[in-house]
């Protein structure tokens, strides 16, 4: 059966650097990488992004660039991704981060998001996106 | 040496890897289960399927975030409030990935207690899945076909598609009553 896929993800890269690239290879664990990209193969077969798990809106300051949360667990953490959506059902990653209560990691996870987002939208210089393959083979 | 063979690698030869790798995809697709039986249940608000589960909202809402780690005993609880029954199986790892693989939460749905006439009805004989697929054309009810069995009913049009379940005698006019308005002028046809 062939399952429709909806969406593309992209990561948010600037000067050649691809920071959700380096957090994923770097920053997460086993745990945290098949987490992520469990939740991203699921999100792309799931048409309104309002029906992805653990997906919201932010409110305050980072709604002005209309950035979202899609939130996962693993290693018995709290994740968040923050991204924002291009036309063409293309969802950008700005960030990765962890969060225990109202403290992230990292620590200004919200403004870089904020300045990337803006990054974009304004077409800045040295920013672009690359897009995330999602697997079928493992 | 590549991505892939990296991690079968790993996955071989640690117990943690493999505990990791389990648990991402059970952690994703069960909550992911979860969410689209709730939105496409009678009752799609997280409250009502928190007081049907006795459960409080926020446990509702933690359960449907992917990494969700709920007990055997929680998901009973889920699937009693769902109307649903619960199947958790071990499985070969190829089995596991084709799962995922094959795993679309707009299409999931499963038949809900109420009518479930294979289990309420149990001399009615299940015969393995058909599935249904509509299009979009006059009402022409010369056309129509009629299913016996163990069904599980797909429908289609235009950019949106879902699946709903059914384990009855299916008669096309009680199809239709089963689906919304706007798919009520359509003809049902089987694909092999």
């Amino acid at each position: 059966m062939n399952i429709a896929v909806y969406w593309t993800f992209h990561d948010y890269v600037e000067g050649g650097q691809n920071p959700i690239g380096e957090w994923y290879t770097n920053d997460l664990s086993d745990a945290g990488r098949f987490g992520f990209d469990a939740a991203l193969k699921n999100a792309a077969r799931t048409k309104s992004e309002l029906g992805w798990s653990g997906f919201k809106y932010l409110q305050g300051e980072p709604s002005k660039e209309k950035i979202w949360q899609l939130d996962f667990r693993a290693d018995g953490r709290q994740y968040r991704l923050l991204g924002v959506f291009r036309p063409g059902r293309q969802a950008v990653l700005l960030i990765g981060c962890y969060h225990k209560g109202k403290v992230y990691t990292p620590p200004n996870a919200f403004d870089s998001a904020i300045k990337r987002a803006k990054a974009i939208r304004e077409k800045k210089t040295g920013v672009t996106t690359s897009e995330r393959k999602i697997r079928l083979d493992f | 040496m590549s991505e892939r063979s990296d991690l079968i690698s790993r996955l071989q030869s640690d117990f943690k890897t493999r505990v990791a790798y389990i648990q991402a995809k059970v952690g994703t697709l069960v909550p992911s289960q979860i969410r689209a039986l709730r939105m496409g249940s009678e009752t799609p608000r997280q409250p009502d399927l928190a007081r049907a589960a006795e459960m409080h909202q926020s446990r509702i809402s933690m359960l449907e975030t992917a990494g969700a780690n709920p007990t055997l005993g929680t998901l009973s609880a889920m699937a009693a409030a769902l109307k649903v029954g619960l199947k958790v199986e071990f499985v070969a790892f190829s089995e596991m990935l084709a799962w995922e693989n094959s795993f679309a939460q707009d299409e999931f749905n499963v038949t809900r207690l109420d009518d479930d006439t294979a289990f309420l009805n149990p001399q009615f004989k299940a015969v393995p899945t058909t599935r249904l697929y509509y299009r979009p054309v006059p009402r022409t009810p010369s056309l129509w076909r009629r299913h016996t069995g163990s069904v599980s009913v797909g429908y289609a049009r235009g950019d949106f598609s879902t699946t709903i379940g059914g384990n009855v005698q299916v008669f096309d006019a009680t199809l239709f009553d089963a689906i919304p308005i706007p798919f009520v002028n359509q003809q049902i046809t089987t694909r092999p």
